[in-house]
């Protein structure tokens, strides 16, 4: 078994390496191809959200969370790219020995971390026999159904991230200019293909207020300098359902790259599609956001606010709670999901 | 005009078509311009069809196609009052599925074009050929719960007008044979077996879901459960995650199967609550089974789900439907329902999926779950 101290250098060894590929320019290629992201896209997923930034008291703390395991394998079946680098360090904080099976559809980042590691402890696989396993656990980012399939497969147990969204609520006391860089981040990042990507904004106050956000947000997504990547012929499908179906409930602004819709607040908190479309909905009081929350309550896995305090009572525990501008930019704390026990 | 005025203008247009229909006449109006009528009288009515207009660069006064109204998505009755009037809700139907926490809702002022319609294109299509046109019928039974049971379900308010219109005298506990989620099957056996007493000619008709039937069939297992001679049965809906999933074919044989009756006698209804009208598979032609044919007052056209535009014949895309007795609600409605045009009628292939997650980002098929 592994003292702390060791448990942390391994995850400081893979933070270091991850610093080094956030430079490198062949990698970045390689993610566009295979994420379908603009290059600026990834290029800010490298820069701003790739958590390279903890310190060794961080990562001591952060291995802390974790008991031990002989084995970790490894499932990443759909996560935002950068997503492996937090999953391989869970994985790594716990497991003796990690097994890494990449997402088919993005196998990039978490396949350069592992061969630049060259840690005989972290091996790479293209596929995994789950009910062949049987010892340590088995860790699994993906769909519910997924994480259901694993779990019914499996002789060891199954850590499930399942899928989720991100939530926001601005109050009164800020005006939106002052957040709207950070809204606009929270929503560009992957293009809205995170758990914790932005896609309902609750704005305190009455349907001019719910407008006046609607369209700023409208203004900056415009304006934007990260263009959004290609769409799968469903992803336009969507969009156009998206955009017709709200055109019929409230405003819709809809830009050449995105779709903000502005619902009233009678409108329950429909979930928008990825790909930068987002309900803007007013809230005159704190219940409606929570009666409005009720049947998204649990896949919410970040809540962005200007008033975090008062989130806190608002939204649900298992959210992580974080100023707007920080929903996709979480400390390396443990799982990013928190509905993860 | 006063939109009473014009509304009931407008009911009075598609009730004289239907009953053109009924009595084998030509149409009294053109259906295309009654459909610009009605989307005229919609957008002058309902803001938000007003807003859609706009959005698709339409001016409604310009009108002239149908094919350029633009559709409804379904979605809408889920989340928003589809309904050119903005006090009261006379007949309120709902979806039996929910969108975060919230059932579709189509609001009506009557049911009377919904019924006559419904009526019209019913009888021709369920009632076997040797019967009238004129009550008294068949007996009608329900695999399904009474009307008290599900008083805002269309397709149960439907079915209590098939059995009470179209059916010959019964009571409630001669027509409906699921109460409180039970089969009553030693009532409905007794209600078969005299209707079996009465001698060949006296076939019944049988309605009900297509997860109701599943749950029937799985409880049969291999038995037989024989109707009269000349029966037939209609089956509705999908599974909505309440039943297995059988494929359509895979059903209606297992259906006449159990029932004992030919496949042709099965009959397959499309339809939905946010609808008036109703589409079926032609009866009596095994080659024909599959494909669903509209009532003059009701058309359907597969269109590109990404520009919304009729696709060439012979491809799949997502179901388009005119529904001229949708007066004042959705006059074109657009569903995510896969069809293909074939003969003089479509298919139903199924749901269009939804987007696949390309990250940890939930997508709405899974929010959704089972539809």
């Amino acid at each position: 078994m592994r003292s702390v101290r060791e448990k942390t250098r391994d995850v400081m060894r893979i933070l270091e390496v991850a610093r080094e590929l956030q430079r490198d320019e062949s990698l970045i290629q390689k993610l566009v191809a295979s994420t379908g992201l603009s290059i600026e896209g990834v290029r800010k997923g490298m820069a701003e959200h790739l958590e390279t930034d903890a310190t060794e008291d961080d990562v001591e703390r952060f291995v802390l969370k974790f008991g031990d395991v002989s084995r970790v394998t490894l499932i990443l079946a759909a996560n935002v790219f950068v997503g492996s680098l937090r999953a391989i360090a869970c994985a790594r904080a716990k497991g003796e020995r990690v097994t890494v099976r990449p997402s088919s559809r993005e196998p990039e980042l978490a396949a350069a971390i592992v061969r630049a590691l060259g840690d005989p402890n972290i091996e790479l696989v293209s596929t995994v026999e789950v009910r062949n396993l049987r010892e340590g656990e088995i860790h699994v980012y993906g769909k519910d159904e997924t994480i259901a399939k694993f779990r019914a497969a499996a002789h060891v147990p199954v850590i499930g991230h399942g899928h989720g969204l991100g939530v926001g609520f601005l109050t009164t006391k800020t005006p939106v200019e002052d957040v709207l860089a950070g809204l606009e981040s929270d929503i560009v990042a992957f293009d809205q293909r995170g758990c914790l990507s932005l896609r309902v904004l609750f704005v305190e106050g009455g349907p001019a207020r719910a407008e006046e956000v609607g369209r700023a947000l409208h203004r900056a997504l415009n304006t934007t300098k990260v263009p959004r990547g290609e769409l799968t012929r469903e992803e336009r499908a969507e969009s156009v359902r998206f955009s017709d179906t709200m055109t019929m409930v409230g405003e819709v602004f809809a830009g050449h790259a995105h779709v903000v819709a502005v619902a009233p607040s009678d409108a329950p908190a429909i979930v928008p599609p990825t790909c930068r479309h987002v309900l803007v909905r007013c809230a005159l009081r704190d219940a409606e956001v929570t009666s409005a929350l009720a049947p998204i309550a649990k896949w919410v896995c970040a809540f962005g606010t200007d008033d975090v305090a008062r989130a806190r009572k608002l939204g649900p525990v298992h959210a992580r709670f974080s100023a707007l501008g920080r929903m996709q930019k979480p400390r390396l704390d443990g799982y990013v999901d928190l509905r993860v026990t | 005009m006063d939109p009473i005025e014009e509304s009931n203008g407008l009911h009075d247009h598609v009730q004289a078509m239907v009953a053109a229909f009924e009595g084998n006449e030509p149409a009294p109006a053109d259906p295309n311009t009654l459909a610009c009528d009605i989307a005229r009288f919609q957008a002058r009515n309902i803001p938000g069809f007003a807003r859609l207009c706009a959005r698709h660069g339409i001016d409604p006064d310009e009108l002239v196609s149908a094919a350029d109204i633009p559709a409804v998505p379904t979605d809408a009755f889920k989340l928003t009052r589809v309904f050119a009037f903005e006090e009261g809700e006379p007949v309120v139907f709902q979806t039996s599925g929910t969108t975060v926490g919230r059932r579709g809702r189509h609001i009506m002022r009557g049911t009377d074009t919904y019924d006559a319609a419904a009526l019209a294109f019913g009888h021709r299509m369920l009632m076997p050929p040797t019967l009238g046109v004129q009550p008294p019928f068949i007996p009608v039974l329900v695999l399904g719960p009474p009307p008290s049971e599900q008083p805002d379900s269309s397709l149960t308010h439907m079915f209590s007008m098939f059995a009470t219109q179209m059916g010959s005298d019964a009571t409630g506990q001669e027509t409906y044979f699921l109460r409180d989620g039970v089969f009553e099957l030693a009532r409905l056996d007794e209600r078969v077996a005299r209707a079996l007493a009465l001698g060949e000619d006296e076939s019944v008709l049988l309605l009900g879901t297509s997860f109701a039937f599943v749950h029937f069939l799985d409880a049969m297992g291999s038995d037989t459960f024989r109707l009269p001679k000349g029966s037939r049965v209609m089956q509705t809906g999908g599974f909505k995650g309440k039943s297995r999933e059988v494929p359509a074919a895979e059903l209606r044989r297992e259906i006449a199967r159990v029932f004992c009756i030919e496949e042709g006698d099965v009959v397959s209804e499309y339809g939905m609550t946010e609808l008036s009208s109703q589409f079926y598979t032609y009866p009596g032609e095994d080659t024909l089974a599959s494909i669903f044919t509209e009532p003059p007052w009701a058309s359907v056209v597969p269109v590109d789900p990404e520009t919304l535009e009729p696709v060439e014949d012979g491809k799949i895309g997502i179901a388009r439907i005119v529904d001229l007795c949708n007066v004042d609600s959705a006059v074109v409605i657009q569903t995510q329902d896969l069809v293909r045009r074939e003969r003089d009628g479509f298919v139903l292939l199924g749901r269009m999926p939804g987007a696949a997650p390309r990250g940890c980002s939930i997508a709405i098929d899974e929010m959704l779950g089972p539809s």
